[in-house]
């Protein structure tokens, strides 16, 4: 075993201290905000995906709604629209018995005069039996004709969808 | 950098969204307007030709009573020739004097109630014109 020399001290030449390098605070600083910037971005990126996708889902509800209530409208504007055809229909059958009751009115009109004339002639003593005989046949022409047309009344009630009892 | 584009995005996405889905409230919301006119007025429709062919029954009914009050009326009258042909000319003449102008007023009362049945289903019938 050799034997260790030892230098003289004097002759070693000192180390310059290591300089170790120090962390900026303006580097934390940065850094720093870099983080919160950035988690900040992802929780902005992050909520808006997900109200994006609210607002998505609501769309399409919204959409889906709106094409039940197009189908429910024209079902609806259809019945209107079928409705408005079947009364047309109706009414074209009702205008005839209309037609004969406005026909029946003025005959009753007529009728009740005749038989007005009738009554007087009989109860006036005075009157003589040709002329009551002639407020008869008047009157039993009208009656004739007003029962004729009162029988194609009925039948032409009897015939209108709807009308409800019976007429006689 | 990034993130916050594709937020941005998202923002604008949404808004997009939000946009068309206002745009389809409304239109169902007219939509729903328009329903509820057409089930209004096919209701309005319904309800007026209804009352019509029930108004007819009555001016049939009504014209049925005025030919009876007709008939009695001629009944009466016809009382009254027989007993005037049988000389019975003062029991003639109570007859129309008494039951004849009572039938008569019968007769007129009659008439004027078939008239009024014949304006109402008129009138009904014009209000079913009306909408349709």
């Amino acid at each position: 075993m050799e034997p260790t020399t030892v230098e003289d001290v004097s002759t070693v030449e000192i180390a310059s201290p290591v300089r170790r390098r120090r962390v900026r605070v303006v580097h934390v600083v940065v850094l720093s905000l870099a983080v919160v910037a950035l988690a900040g971005a992802a929780v902005f990126a992050v909520m808006s995906n997900g109200e994006h996708d609210a607002a998505l889902r609501a769309r399409h509800i919204a959409e889906r709604r709106l094409s039940s209530q197009r189908d429910e409208t024209s079902i609806a504007k259809r019945k209107l629209s079928t409705r408005r055809l079947a009364v047309r229909l109706e009414l074209a059958t009702i205008r005839a018995p209309f037609a004969s009751a406005r026909e029946l009115g003025a005959m009753a009109a007529d009728e009740v005069d005749a038989a007005r004339a009738t009554q007087a002639a009989g109860a006036d003593s005075n009157a003589s039996a040709d002329v009551y005989n002639e407020t008869v046949d008047r009157s039993n022409e009208i009656v004739d004709r007003y029962n004729a047309l009162l029988d194609k009344l009925q039948k032409e009630i009897d015939e209108t969808p709807g009308v409800r009892g019976e007429v006689a | 950098m990034a993130l916050g584009v594709v937020g941005f995005q998202a923002r604008s996405a949404e808004s997009d969204e939000r946009t068309r889905e206002d745009a389809a409230v409304r239109a169902r919301h007219g939509l729903e307007e328009e329903q509820s006119a057409a089930d209004r007025d096919r209701a309005e429709i319904e309800r007026r030709a209804d009352a019509v062919p029930e108004k007819l029954g009555a001016v049939g009914r009504a014209m049925v009573e005025a030919a009876d009050a007709q008939n009695h009326f001629v009944d009466v009258i016809n009382h009254g020739a027989e007993l005037y042909n049988a000389g019975d000319e003062a029991g003639a003449s109570a007859v129309y004097q008494g039951e004849a102008a009572a039938a008569l007023a019968d007769m007129e009362r009659e008439s004027a109630e078939a008239q009024r049945a014949f304006e109402e289903a008129q009138a009904a019938l014009q209000a079913v014109e009306e909408v349709l």
